[in-house]
């Protein structure tokens, strides 16, 4: 891996940079893969094996075959930089379909006769009858088209970030999340990845971003991928005793696919561990109970087996809880060393993925902390996401974020900045766009090959808060506060009830009372009024007590 | 120049009078060269630094005397005051322990690809999140005030903030924590400068201010925003760029010219530690040495160039790249064996050759400019030497964005009459509502961003049939 002097293995994946980057391909060189690079036929990449990275190939007018490509395959392909002005214009030129006077047949014969691509495109050129009439940037486009449409080339390219980036955003940019090259590039340089570090990756391109964090890491250091699930499976089973059939769902690790499109060898893979979020809170809670700690940890741990083992061992203890999880799981490590494994004479390439962390590599990784974060779950909100990873965070760790939206990730950066959990931070988008040059003919590209939008980027560095800012105990706080509350409720209510109690009392004691004093009014009142009525008939007497009277 | 920029800033700022010692602390550690360039300005820092020194119940009629008669207060000694003297003489003394741990670094097992710290201090601490006694750091004021500087025992910071003792950070401050100044200078100006810059933590009572800085571990990116400039350098943006066209990954070896502030030359080398290496050629004699005593101190020199021991480094030479071209005897890497170059040139097409010449097949070349005629030069360049596949010129800006809190008014219910301004005699303000308003926060784009910086040629280099 410390150079790049290497040749294809069998079951290699393979970018092909198709005609100057107007495709990219990635596939896997196996007997059977077939690639489609012209419109003609389907290409056997079979016998790309053993050829050195960085060759050009010039696949055959049928389409089916390809050999080595020579200087002039590469000259044909970039064109002449000579032509810088024009005398002529275009003025007589019409586009009726008849300029070419080689039949399709005819082309296609020369095709089946084995003609370089050179060659067809200079017998294009004699037999094109206005070709001689065009101004010499016409002409040269002219070749340039032809070129693309009759002889491709292609240059085999080992797969990195930058390639396979670009070929998923190009064909299907939803799988990356709409995760541009340059802000890929962005994230990793932002979070500071870098051999010896060790990242925090949360993403949903299907992993990308993991398969670059891991290509910048080279093996030094650690990294883990985490599924943003806070539920562990110890907290699923408490809650339905293994019922419920779908926990594996929410314990086992984000999506990895992209990762295999790297080649990654054994080592490079070896410091990286996948887990969900909730374990890592959790491992941090357990690991801030300092002492009791490592006793436990020897208890729990399977310790120094090497984490396949321990892995095997977590599962087995799965299936007697739970069936199906820790069988997927099983099955599914399995199938990526199998897909490699079926028979052959050549050296075959296995394909590693980041293994599930073990307890103890999980209390390892929360002890100092994470120093690089990168957050890539634009289906998530990035503060509660951020809230809740800050207690695994190093202080001083850097974080980049992205989002296909800007709001996100302005109301992350306020909520940070309240919390004071971070600074220096920036909130920017790129804009990136390529140029033709050519003399006397230099100028953007039309079409932004390169996307509208790579999205935002959030990026700043955490402050030592995050010492502090532990949401890991959460969930005890809360059941605390939660029974503190009900034992409140409960004395409340019996407070209540006692003075409700009381109260009653009172009231009946004073209703007694009352009565007894309106009687004792009554009589007084009725006493007063006969002496009234008898005192004078004068007075006013309201309508009320004469109705009442009445 | 960013610090002259700042002495500039210093210079209209005393004008306002009341900010003058203030702003004089602050510039106490400036540079040497700024010293030069500007001898009127360095008097009158270190006569403020010294008044600055002095304790907070000093007459303020004493300091104004001092100003005035700046060579005096050079070597005037402040009287009475023994704090003050401790601080001066612990600065110079931090000084000249700095240099001597310089010098004396040794190889040491890397902690980290760029490990910014001496070994010194490495043996301190067991606990990685701890500042170390020689470690860097970087020293965070607001987002477009910051310092890199090595902790020393006895060293002393300080800056519009108060005097921070940076003793007291090792070993007991963790990175990314705030650090409060042990003393600050007590004067109105100075306060209400700093409570408007938001750095200031204040007291109820009102007696005194602490002032405080964030201590952060430096990044490649925090480097690119505090190095002493040489040069025009590369930022984020362009450099994350560079590194992944260049697809780079550890253990790669790159070619890199010029070598200018080596803000590059930090992120490459990080791209591709530990085992790989990057060679960089400047032809400028002075900024090579003070780029190679960077790498020294950062702890990321190549010791070796020829021996391959599997731990990688920076190299730095000066050369005139575009005069004599890359070296290709092989002595400090064989022929043929470079996964990338990179060039920052007034004339990278004269290099093209020599480049061709250094990489490997299938490494990648990639020439930075900011004119697009120099672009135009050396695609013929590269065109001419016929290995070059995928040639593709790109230009990339980062657009920063802000956040305001922005109020907005909101439309009334018919009949509802919004209160005026004022209200003229014999109106009922009861008949009138308030105006209804919501707050939001918004992104905006910043005002300061980078219109250009440079386009970025890349190409790759391909192998034919024999």
């Amino acid at each position: 891996m410390t150079t790049s002097e290497g040749v294809v293995c069998e079951g290699d994946h393979v970018v092909l940079d198709v005609n100057n980057g107007e495709r990219l391909v990635v596939t896997h060189v196996t007997r059977k893969t077939k690639v489609k690079l012209s419109k003609r036929g389907y290409l056997n990449v079979y016998p790309l094996l053993g050829h050195a990275y960085g060759t050009i190939f010039e696949v055959s007018a049928d389409g089916k075959h390809f050999k080595v490509g020579s200087k002039e395959t590469l000259s044909v392909l970039n064109g002449s930089f000579n032509t810088t002005k024009t005398e002529r214009n275009n003025a007589n030129l019409v586009d009726d379909g008849t300029a070419q006077k080689l039949s399709h047949e005819e082309i296609e014969k020369l095709k089946s006769e084995g003609i370089s691509g050179g060659d067809l495109i200079e017998k294009l050129v004699e037999n094109s009858a206005t070709f001689e009439g065009k101004t010499e940037f016409s002409q040269e486009k002219y070749k340039r088209k032809k070129q693309k449409k009759h002889c491709v080339a292609f240059v085999l390219c080992r797969p990195c970030s930058q390639l396979v980036c670009e070929a998923y955003f190009k064909k299907s940019p939803q799988r990356i999340c709409g995760l541009r090259v340059d802000t890929v590039s962005l994230l990793l340089s932002f979070a500071n990845v870098r051999a010896h570090g060790r990242t925090l990756v949360l993403e949903e391109s299907n992993g990308l971003v993991l398969g670059s964090v891991l290509e910048r890491m080279g093996g030094h250091g650690e990294v883990c991928a985490i599924s943003p699930y806070l539920d562990t499976k110890e907290k699923l089973l408490e809650v339905d005793g293994g019922a419920n059939k779908h926990h594996h769902v929410k314990t086992k690790g984000p999506s990895m696919e992209i990762v295999k499109y790297f080649n990654f060898e054994e080592e490079i893979i070896s410091g990286a561990t996948f887990a969900t979020m909730g374990e890592l809170i959790e491992a941090k809670a357990a690991e801030a109970k300092a002492g009791v700690e490592e006793e436990r940890a020897e208890g729990v741990g399977t310790s120094d087996r090497g984490s396949v083992e321990a892995d095997a061992e977590a599962n087995g203890k799965e299936v007697e809880s739970s069936e199906r999880p820790g069988k997927k799981q099983k099955r599914e490590n399995g199938t990526h060393g199998d897909n490699a494994a079926d028979g052959g004479e050549h050296q075959k390439r296995k394909f590693y993925f980041p293994r599930k962390a073990s307890r103890e590599q999980m209390v390892e990784l929360v002890r100092s902390g994470f120093s690089s974060l990168i957050l890539a779950a634009p289906s998530y909100s990035p503060e509660s996401l951020i809230d809740k990873l800050a207690c695994i965070l190093a202080p001083s760790a850097s974080f980049a974020i992205f989002s296909p939206w800007l709001q996100p990730l302005a109301d992350c950066r306020l909520f940070l900045h309240k919390a004071k959990l971070a600074v220096g931070m920036q909130l920017s988008e790129t804009f990136w766009r390529e140029h033709q040059v050519l003399p006397g003919r230099t100028h953007p590209h039309m079409n932004m090959i390169t996307g509208a939008t790579g999205g935002y980027i959030l990026a700043g560095t955490m402050t030592a808060e995050v010492l502090r800012h532990d949401r890991s105990s959460d969930c005890e706080k809360r059941a605390i506060e939660e029974a503190a509350e009900r034992a409140r409720e409960r004395q409340a209510e019996a407070q209540a009830e006692q003075k409700k109690k009381e109260q009653k009392e009172e009231e009946q004691k004073e209703e007694e009372q009352k009565e007894e004093e309106q009687k004792e009014e009554e009589q007084k009142e009725e006493e007063q009024k006969k002496d009234l009525e008898e005192v004078s008939d004068v007075s006013l007497p309201m309508p009320e007590e004469e109705a009442k009277e009445d | 120049m960013e610090t002259e920029q700042e002495l500039n800033q210093l210079l209209e700022e005393e004008e306002d009078g009341l900010e003058e010692e203030e702003d004089g602390v602050d510039e106490v550690l400036v540079e040497e060269e700024e010293n030069e360039d500007t001898g009127r300005v360095e008097n009158d820092v270190t006569s403020m630094d010294e008044d600055a020194l002095e304790e907070d119940e000093e007459a303020p009629t004493r300091k104004r005397k001092a100003e005035r008669d700046p060579p005096a207060a050079d070597q005037e000694k402040p009287q009475g005051d023994a704090e003050g003297s401790d601080l001066s003489n612990d600065e110079e003394g931090a000084e000249v322990i700095e240099e001597e741990e310089e010098e004396e670094e040794e190889a040491q097992v890397l902690a980290d690809a760029i490990p910014w710290r001496s070994s010194a201090g490495a043996a301190t601490s067991g606990v990685e999140s701890l500042v170390r006694d020689g470690d860097l750091v970087v020293v965070y004021e607001r987002h477009d005030r910051m310092k890199a500087l090595r902790v020393t025992k006895g060293g002393i910071l300080q800056n519009r903030y108060g005097v921070f003792d940076q003793g007291a950070w090792i070993d007991k401050l963790h990175f990314g924590s705030v650090a409060y100044a042990k003393q600050f200078p007590k004067k109105d100006g100075a306060k209400k400068e700093a409570s408007k810059r938001g750095g200031q933590r204040k007291r109820m009572n009102g007696s005194r201010q602490d002032g405080f800085v964030y201590v952060l571990r430096p990044t490649s990116e925090l480097w690119s925003l505090v190095l002493p400039h040489r040069t025009q350098i590369l930022y984020v943006a362009d450099i994350s760029t560079v590194v992944m066209h260049l697809r780079l990954r550890p253990g790669m070896r790159v070619v890199e010219s010029g070598t200018g502030s080596g803000s590059l030359t930090h992120a490459l080398y990080r791209a591709v530690a530990p085992s790989g290496s990057v060679f960089t050629f400047e032809y400028h004699g002075v900024r090579a040495d003070k780029a190679r005593e960077e790498f020294v101190d950062h702890g990321i020199d190549l010791k070796s160039a020829a021996a391959d021991s599997g731990k990688g480094g920076v190299w730095v030479e000066q050369r005139d790249i575009e005069q004599l071209g890359f070296p290709t005897d092989g002595e400090l890497y064989p022929e043929g064996s470079v996964d990338a170059v990179f060039l920052d040139l007034p004339g990278p097409w004269k290099a093209i050759p020599s480049a061709t010449k250094c990489l490997k097949v299938g490494g990648t070349l990639c020439s930075f400019s900011p004119c697009i005629e120099q672009v135009q030069k050396t695609l013929e360049a590269m065109n001419e030497e016929n290995v070059f596949y995928r040639m593709r010129t790109m230009e990339i800006l980062l657009r920063p964005y802000e956040l305001r809190t922005e109020k907005f008014n909101l439309m009334t219910e018919p009949g509802e009459l919004v209160a005026p301004r004022t209200f003229s005699a014999g109106k009922d303000p009861s008949r009138f509502v308030r105006q209804p308003s919501e707050s939001r926060l918004m992104a905006i784009p910043s005002e300061d961003m980078r219109g250009h910086t440079g386009y970025l040629t890349f190409a790759q280099k391909v192998k034919f049939d024999k």
